[in-house]
């Protein structure tokens, strides 16, 4: 069996598609993952620019004078701070829509340096899935008796929870499970600079073509076997119709598994390569206020790749039941191209949810983690009293499509005539 | 050992490729003749396993093929008419990879990939990948690892194509050789092929078992139908129309052509021959002649 493995793997490995295919997906792969921190552009307080790494200097820079926990003081000394600017007649201009707005000076000066910090307080006064970008809610804010900032991201949950959607309304067992996780989130949140982790949670999607690559590779494994006429020297051979099936999907896996762990390395190395190795340990909230989810920017990061290497599994068991079903490697890549498309193209309903929830499954979709977004970061799949998120959904989802789906596999394998 | 074929019937949509074969094999070679179109190759998969048959079953000392599983294949060896090889494999490695496959203790298979790689002619290329073989190597390996296993039932469907002259006195040599206490079918349309090695003849015609029998049985049943006659090089046209030629060449300016058929032929200058295979073959084939 051993033998077999090593031989089926070889068969994989020494082709000119496999070689071609992982040479382009890894050159696609550090051109997606280090393009971003390398033209990431930030100004300073003199509005001059910078770029690349210089750029991400001076964004750390910033951050880690903002740095430390959001305390409720915090947060309210900041917006004071904040408020503070529009009541200096230096700082401020009369707007096109008649509303008191900063100078671009005083903006650059005192607020675009910590976009993101303050956008992290504002966050907790609006609505959920709505923008502020310039602010106003925190400008306008009454702070007499202090900001209460981890209050309002509590009634942001409960609005978030209990307001009337057209698609999808929480039921009672769904608002239990999405408090019970709140409520699980360490307070206060720990800001400070992670622009390395960031980007490779917003860029999740972008390992769909690591998965595509893959798949193009496995594509042959059976198929190959029908189109070269082996299958009449494999199907009567002794283990012909059981061990080698074994070590054709055990070679299939573990190749993709090697290759799959090879780019995402390279992808998240990348990024923190350039942008550094900061903020590890940050919560993820420092990204989405109300994200249910307890985890660190460096756990994300590792349950976005085991979301995405669940989805390669269960498109690697796909691909070979295509193969062995369809019997040519260009029909199994045309059904797994369009399966993994196809699903960019679909867009969020606002008024079917359940259409939203099957969306949200599908393999592009997979590899969003959603939770920078009010929205996605809910998902949740009641089945009675029972919740799951969506990220637990979809990891469940891929083991079981990659299990159920070998022994059809398998199957028509064995029964597999040669005409 | 006995392999038996129980009216087997093989129909692809309203075209029928097998047409109730019965047959009993026992230890032996059996050349399996016909044309083109014949059914050789649908048969012998469906011996092998790797085609069901519409109607009827294989049976190995009385047991179905297919619900012996493992134990029949593991008896099986097999050179199909088109396969194909994995490009990047060296010779050895393939070798070794159909051992695998055929479950030989790794050791062994081994040995047996060495011992079988002199046999064929390809050890000095045994390191070589399978690639840049030419056709006749890439069929000499393919015989290799039909007999890696020993088998005891060696099905070999046109193993000679693509054999040099050289090579397929080779390959008879080598087949009788292995043919000890096993029973070995192989199929052609290449008359030379089986008339030597084959102890019978099947000769299989639009999906139909025509006639089986030792060489000399079935060449017997055309004797004193064979002539050799002498004719005008510009009748050659007319009586190629009429007769069924076998041979022709000419001698001294003169046409000399084999022909063979029922009915005596309405020329002056013949004489009646020995019949041959071939002759036989041209006797039940005549409308195919041009594939021959």
């Amino acid at each position: 069996m051993k033998e077999l493995l090593g031989l089926e793997l070889k068969k994989i490995y020494s082709s000119k598609l496999t070689f071609f295919v992982m040479l382009a997906s890894l050159l696609i792969t550090s051109f997606l993952y280090a393009s971003p921190p390398l033209s990431e552009i930030a100004v300073d307080k003199n509005g001059k620019q910078y770029m690349g790494r210089q750029a991400l200097e001076l964004e750390k820079q910033y951050a880690n004078e903002m740095a430390g926990p959001l305390t409720d003081e915090k947060a309210t000394e900041s917006i004071r701070e904040f408020q503070k600017l529009f009541k200096n007649p230096d700082n401020v201009e009369i707007s096109s829509d008649g509303e008191i707005a900063l100078k671009e000076d005083a903006n650059l000066k005192y607020v675009q340096p910590y976009y993101s910090y303050y956008k992290l307080i504002n966050e907790a006064y609006i609505l959920p899935s709505t923008v502020d970008m310039t602010f106003k809610t925190m400008q306008k804010l009454d702070i007499d008796n202090g900001a209460n900032y981890y209050n309002a991201r509590s009634i942001k949950i409960s609005k978030m929870l209990n307001q009337e959607y057209e698609d999808w309304n929480f039921s009672p067992a769904e608002k239990n499970f999405w408090l019970g996780k709140t409520e699980k989130i360490q307070l206060p949140y720990e800001y400070g600079y992670c622009w390395g982790w960031d980007m490779f949670l917003k860029c999740g999607e972008l390992l769909m073509v690591v998965i595509l690559a893959i798949c193009i590779c496995i594509a042959p494994v059976f198929a190959g076997e029908y189109q070269t006429h082996m299958d009449s020297l494999i199907l009567t051979a002794k283990y012909g119709k059981s061990k080698v099936i074994i070590a054709k999907i055990l070679a299939a896996f573990l190749f993709g598994s090697i290759a799959f762990f090879i780019h995402a390395i390279l992808a998240l190395a990348l990024p923190l390569a350039i942008a550094g190795t900061d903020g590890a340990g940050l919560p993820i909230q420092i990204i989405n206020v109300i994200c249910p989810y307890k985890l660190t920017m460096m756990s994300a990061c590792v349950v976005l790749i085991i979301t995405a290497y669940m989805v390669l599994l269960g498109m690697i068991s796909l691909t070979l039941l295509l193969s062995t079903k369809l019997g040519t490697t260009f029909s199994t890549l045309i059904v797994d191209i369009l399966i993994i498309f196809v699903p960019v193209f679909l867009s969020i309903s606002e008024t079917n949810g359940i259409w939203n929830h099957i969306l949200l499954l599908l393999p592009y979709n997979a590899l969003s983690t959603g939770i920078r977004d009010d929205y996605f970061a809910y998902f949740s799949y009641p089945l009675g009293n029972m919740v799951m998120d969506v990220m637990q959904v979809r990891v469940l989802l891929y083991i079981i499509l990659a299990v159920i789906l070998l022994p059809f596999t398998v199957k028509i394998f064995k029964r597999h005539q040669v005409l | 050992m006995k392999l038996e074929l129980d009216r087997i019937s093989k129909q692809y949509g309203n075209k029928i490729a097998l047409d109730g074969i019965s047959l009993e094999l026992q230890e032996g070679i059996y050349g399996l003749l016909g044309a083109n179109g014949a059914g050789k190759t649908t048969l012998m998969r469906i011996i092998c396993g790797i085609l069901n048959p519409t109607a009827g079953e294989v049976k190995l000392n009385g047991t179905n093929n297919i619900e012996m599983g493992e134990d029949y294949r593991d008896i099986l060896g097999y050179l199909p008419q088109d396969f194909g090889y994995y490009p990047s494999f060296k010779a050895k490695e393939f070798m070794l990879y159909m051992a695998s496959l055929k479950g030989l203790e790794s050791n062994y298979a081994k040995m047996r990939t060495e011992e079988l790689l002199q046999i064929v002619g390809l050890s000095e290329v045994a390191n070589k990948k399978v690639g840049t073989f030419s056709g006749g190597m890439k069929q000499r390996l393919g015989i290799a690892q039909a007999v890696l296993n020993d088998p005891k039932v060696l099905i070999l469907d046109e193993p000679t194509a693509g054999l040099d002259p050289k090579e397929r006195i080779h390959f008879r040599k080598l087949i009788s050789s292995f043919a000890e206490d096993k029973i070995i079918i192989l199929s052609t349309h290449i008359v030379s092929d089986v008339e030597q090695i084959a102890d019978q003849i099947l000769i299989l015609k639009k999906g139909n078992l025509l006639t089986q029998g030792t060489v000399m049985e079935l060449t017997d049943r055309v004797r004193g139908k064979v002539w050799e006659c002498v004719i005008d090089n510009s009748e050659l046209e007319q009586f190629s129309n009429k007769y069924s030629i076998v041979n022709q060449h000419i001698q001294n300016n003169q046409m000399i052509i084999r022909v063979v058929g029922d009915d005596e032929p309405d020329i002056k200058n013949k004489k009646v021959v020995a019949p041959t295979l071939e002759d036989l073959y041209m006797y039940y084939f005549h409308e195919n002649e041009g594939r021959m």
